[in-house]
């Protein structure tokens, strides 16, 4: 994905000016910095919520956005808020079905088909939230910090059915985090930013491979990232 | 206070109020002043019985539910008109705030001069449950959650499916609060008109030509089914604001 010659100012402050970044297909970029960089913006201007004062951005033709918080609909089931995104994509109401469980049962909630979000743990919902994007084809994944309003000891086995998720299907997925080794465990590459206005400070590809690769590489990874923020 | 001794309590308060009133029969001792409650009970008895009960009964629901049809129609369009121009809510508010200061009576007897007598009942009944349910509905199209909103949008759930998905659904509540709250305006602004039109059939005529012969006990009787009417609607919204709210 190709990002060239951004612009876009909120009033008279600039966030982006002049901003380009090329992004790798089908793999993870994590993308950090500090909160008003305009990380949130660039996703959502990838995705088209939101419109860029020049500038363009490449294949960004179906972008799916997985949010902070799950965003389900509250009075429908985790099986129906998944078969809702189906609707326009699959004509065959079985079909639909038979896809949006196999979607929830890749991230564990085969038993929980049929509870409304109201009645889910918050890692539940958010396992629907990501079953509900992984269910769609679309090229692009666009994550706004999904893991980061979870229980940390959720996270590890959240992340770990995420990918298997991804290695699955993978798509160009960008990845905004605050946290450092959340980036360094699931990343290809990792991107960091520097605010007002957005630039890119440092970039650098992590080693191995994400599937799996051993908590020192990630570690690793996630030093290097705050010397470049300490900075 | 736990839910049995509330019912005891409400029990009680509910005995106390019958014993209140018969002890206050016995002591004016006057059918015409404080009927007794066995002659109540026995009037009431007499007019379920009647075969004008049901017509008139009937005819007062017929045009509760025409100014409910009429409220429903008209405050849901202008909600959404409200909605999408900021100009149309501001255009609304006078006549918002009007009908809520002008006395009920104020406007049955403008009605009464100005339409004929039949159109009397639903025109006021419109203008007292009016503002009631346009506030609810406006409100919660305002209150539409963005998040979701935005969810729908990135998700492609748009036009039609975002009505049946996403703005139907966060409304339900809303519109039943609002009819519940309409309908118990509508019964009285109904039942009001009809005492001072005094329209052929109807409940608030029983009422009106029961006060003019002095049969006190027959005045109460048609008042009970009055209170019926609204407690049977009440209890349909009850029920159907439980059955929508299962996934909470």
């Amino acid at each position: 994905m190709e990002i060239r010659g951004l612009f876009k100012s909120f009033g008279s402050l600039e966030v982006f000016k002049d901003f380009s970044l090329s992004i790798r297909d089908r793999r993870i970029t994590a993308l950090m910095g500090p909160s008003g960089c305009g990380k949130t913006t660039l996703l959502n201007m990838i995705s088209g919520l939101e419109k860029a004062d020049k500038g363009t951005i490449e294949a960004s033709d179906g972008a799916l956005f997985i949010f902070q918080e799950p965003r389900l609909l509250p009075w429908k089931t985790a099986l129906e808020n998944v078969e809702i995104v189906l609707e326009t994509l699959v004509e065959s109401p079985l079909e639909r079905r038979a896809r949006a469980i196999e979607s929830l049962e890749m991230m564990r909630l085969g038993d929980k088909l049929d509870s409304y979000p109201s009645h889910l743990s918050g890692g539940q919902r958010q396992r629907v939230a990501l079953a509900r994007a992984f269910c769609l084809p679309a090229k692009v994944l666009l994550m706004d910090e999904p893991f980061s309003s979870l229980d940390s000891r959720l996270v590890d086995s959240i992340m770990k059915d995420f990918l298997a998720m991804y290695q699955k299907s993978p798509r160009t997925a960008i990845f905004v985090t605050h946290d450092g080794l959340q980036a360094g465990r699931l990343a290809d590459e990792v991107v960091l930013l520097g605010s007002s206005p957005c630039t890119v400070l440092d970039r650098f590809i992590v080693p191995s491979d994400k599937a799996s690769r051993s908590l020192a590489d990630a570690l690793k990874a996630h030093d290097r990232i705050e010397r470049v923020f300490e900075q | 206070m736990s839910k049995r001794r509330e019912r005891i309590v409400f029990a009680l308060s509910c005995l106390g109020l019958l014993a209140l009133w018969q002890a206050l029969s016995m002591a004016v001792d006057s059918a015409v002043l404080v009927p007794s409650l066995l002659d109540i009970v026995k009037e009431a008895w007499s007019v379920i019985r009647s075969k004008a009960f049901l017509l008139n009964l009937g005819s007062t629901l017929l045009r509760g539910a025409e100014s409910f049809a009429l409220i429903a129609a008209v405050s849901i369009a202008l909600a959404v008109a409200s909605h999408l121009y900021k100009w149309v809510s501001v255009a609304l508010r006078p006549l918002l705030l009007l009908s809520k200061a002008v006395p009920v009576m104020s406007i049955i007897l403008l009605a009464f001069i100005w339409f004929s007598s039949a159109a009397v009942p639903v025109f006021s009944a419109f203008l007292m449950g009016f503002p009631i349910m346009y506030t609810q509905v406006f409100s919660a199209l305002e209150s539409l959650d963005p998040q979701l909103e935005q969810m729908c949008l990135v998700y492609g759930i748009t036009g039609k499916r975002r009505l049946r998905h996403f703005v139907i659904p966060s409304l339900e509540p809303y519109l039943i609060v609002g009819s519940r709250q309409a309908l118990s305006v509508i019964w009285k602004a109904v039942i009001a008109s009809e005492v001072l039109t005094v329209p052929g059939l109807g409940v608030g005529s029983r009422i009106q030509l029961a006060q003019v012969q002095l049969e006190t006990s027959r005045v109460l009787a048609w008042t009970m089914a009055a209170v019926l009417l609204t407690a049977l609607s009440d209890g349909i919204f009850e029920i159907l604001l439980k059955r929508k709210a299962s996934w909470r």
